[in-house]
């Protein structure tokens, strides 16, 4: 019962005509960015982040989530009328998708990724909702000690089972704390890292650093691959009505898929990509007849794109109910929660219940907006494809220009994110990931007040991690990632299930 | 001798690592009980620069992907851009920096001509300002300032 006045609660936050406006902005900016080539969520998050400084925090967070999970929507268009993936979720969706669309079905196969995602979203954030006063209940006993270990865990988890050789993410996360060390000194008053920069002195921003790391680079990558050439269907897309068979062959394919998204999502590092490939995998090898698979079978869209819907909106559990982000994006979250003065953490749910039920029911109204977004306003995101990058690439450089320098008017942050932008570039030639750097950069100052006050109840003594038992379990699970991790066949057996 | 990748990463991560012992080594590390600000940036920074040495000995042991020369155009550009906007949004207004910043950044691209991004510059500059200005009310100064 109390679950049905939680919603009632949400509902009535995010029916709101401003937060039905922004949820609605949310949505189709991410269908928009799902569609359009070299802009990620990521990138635009932070893009439009400084421009929700005026808005009550509920309406920008429904506004900032609607674009992540819009995005998943938009990713699978690109995927299956011209085999391009508009977000690396979307990978496994060509496979599938664009048979289809040779073959003359691309409407079916547009609705089917939309009702398979809608169903997912929808199931998804049920599940956030029974899920999530549990797991915040489990941890709201936590002391430093075991919250620190928490971070430990969650980042590491993050870290490894996400892209990238494992030795040099963990070198990314310990970079991104030492960048989040930056500022005054919380407990001591002592300048670190600042060089006397006045800009430096309350921490170096980290909209400013993101969107160096992630927009400018995206940016500089795309010109330099030369986004120039894409090959655009120009077949029109025509009745998007599915059969009664596809229909009747996509639904099981689509629970199926749900159910995969909605369990790998939670886990940290995981989230929308690595769900859409076990989808298809699983999909495949049940499957009585897997050779169609490839040549548009139905299966093989459904399932992988309702699990990457599942996924990005499960991913919001641990950051909404922990306060640990387990994707990039989640970290950018966490960031924009913080800006807008609210602490993460357990205690959201209790103090701040109607940001907390506003934001999903939004994320289930969103999913409703977003089945309208996409097929019967389809035209409009296939006349999106034709948009030329060298045109495109222009008007992201003024939003981030006029972004980064909005957040605090001043042009030391547009240096900042210059910097960070050659920095961002100069670890992309050297194989680094970039995600673990801003996880480690937003959860730094966190992770140093828990070890302090760890510290300050124990007197001092650091077997107080091993010795309480919250906090020995949780390490343990970090150090066994890591020594797995460092197993010479984890790197092969983790990318050869991304690649089968 | 080519430099390999794991060869260049390793001496970055030494490089950061040193710099963030160095540039910390003033302040207190303080005691466990009452843990000082220069004791977690040092611990950090000194794995940083182990994992720096471990990649460097690797590097002569395992070979890795030797460093690639990529084109050096975009990446000038779109970062003189950038730094062409933060010089001049304070005193020249935004009207002027955008064009700066869209000219030059059109110029990064393949295929550059005159025509199309004097255009793109044009549209795009008045569109940031009916949308940053107009709409969204920033606090931005639109026009040059004399004085």
């Amino acid at each position: 019962m109390e679950l049905i006045t939680n919603l009632a609660l949400g509902l009535s936050v995010a029916f709101t005509p401003v937060n039905l406006l922004y949820c609605f902005i949310g949505t189709f900016v991410g269908t928009m960015i799902g569609v359009l080539p070299g802009l990620g969520p990521l990138a635009v998050i932070t893009m439009l982040l400084p421009f929700t400084f005026g808005l009550p925090p509920t309406s920008a967070l429904i506004m900032l989530a609607g674009i992540y999970y819009g995005a998943q929507y938009g990713g699978s268009t690109t995927a299956i009328l011209i085999n391009i993936p508009g977000e690396n979720s979307s990978v496994v969706s060509c496979l599938d998708g664009h048979s289809m669309a040779k073959q003359g079905r691309a409407g079916p196969a547009l609705s089917i990724a939309a009702i398979g995602s809608f169903v997912a979203g929808s199931v998804a954030t049920i599940l956030i909702a029974v899920a999530s006063p549990s797991l915040s209940l489990a941890v709201r006993n936590f002391g430093a000690a075991e919250y620190f270990a928490l971070m430990v865990l969650g980042l590491t988890a993050s870290v490894l089972l996400a892209r990238g050789s494992p030795i040099k993410s963990v070198a990314m996360v310990l970079v991104g704390l030492l960048l989040g060390f930056i500022g005054t000194d919380a407990n001591t008053g002592e300048s670190r890292y600042t060089f006397d920069l006045l800009g430096l002195s309350d921490g170096i921003g980290f909209i400013a650093v993101s969107m160096g790391l992630f927009g400018l680079t995206e940016i500089i990558l795309n010109l330099q691959l030369g986004m120039n050439n894409r090959d655009i269907l120009h077949s029109r897309v025509t009745g998007l009505m599915p059969t009664r068979d596809d229909l009747r062959a996509a639904a099981p394919a689509i629970i199926r898929g749900t159910f995969i998204g909605s369990l790998l999502g939670v886990l940290p590092g995981a989230g929308a990509m690595v769900s859409s490939f076990a989808a298809y995998v699983i999909e495949k090898k049940i499957a009585r007849d897997p050779s169609r698979f490839g040549n548009g079978a139905i299966e093989g869209l459904a399932a992988p794109e309702s699990a990457n819907n599942a996924a990005a909106q499960t991913s919001f559990i641990p950051m909404l109910t922990l306060g640990i982000p387990g994707t990039p994006v989640m970290a950018l979250m966490i960031g924009a929660m913080m800006l807008h003065g609210i602490a993460p953490g357990p205690q959201i749910l209790t103090k701040q219940p109607e940001l907390f039920w506003g934001l999903i029911a939004s994320m289930w109204i969103g999913n409703a907006m977003l089945l309208i977004i996409n097929l019967p306003m389809i035209g409009i995101w296939v006349s999106l494809l034709r948009v030329p990058y060298r045109s495109l690439f222009p008007a992201i450089m003024i939003f981030c220009a006029v972004g980064v320098y909005t957040v605090s008017n001043a042009s030391f942050d547009v240096f900042v994110m210059v910097a960070f932008g050659l920095f961002g570039y100069i670890l992309y030639l050297l194989d680094f990931e970039l995600a673990p750097l801003l996880l480690g950069m937003i959860l730094g100052p966190m992770m140093e007040e828990h070890f302090r006050r760890a510290m300050v109840v124990a007197r001092g003594d650091l077997s107080t991690f091993v010795e309480r038992p919250i906090s020995l379990v949780l390490l343990m699970m970090a150090l066994l990632l890591l020594v797995t991790s460092a197993m010479p066949n984890f790197r092969s057996k983790r990318d050869g299930l991304l690649q089968e | 001798m080519r430099i390999s990748q794991d060869l260049a990463s390793g001496i970055l991560l030494v490089v950061i690592g040193a710099l963030g012992i160095f540039l910390i080594k003033d302040l207190p590390m303080g005691t466990m009980f009452r843990i000082g600000p220069a004791l977690m940036p040092t611990a950090v920074s000194a794995i940083i620069a182990l994992i720096g040495l471990v990649m460097v000995a690797r590097a002569w042991v395992i070979a890795s992907p030797p460093l690639q020369a990529k084109a050096i155009k975009p990446v000038a550009m779109v970062l003189l851009a950038f730094t062409a906007f933060g010089l001049l949004i304070e005193t020249a207004g935004l009207v002027v920096s955008s064009l700066v910043l869209i000219l030059m950044g059109a110029f990064a691209a393949e295929k550059f001509t005159w025509k199309h991004s004097i255009v793109l510059a044009v549209l795009l500059t008045a569109f940031s300002v009916l949308l940053f200005k107009v709409m969204l009310k920033l606090p931005l100064q639109v026009w040059p300032q004399w004085n």
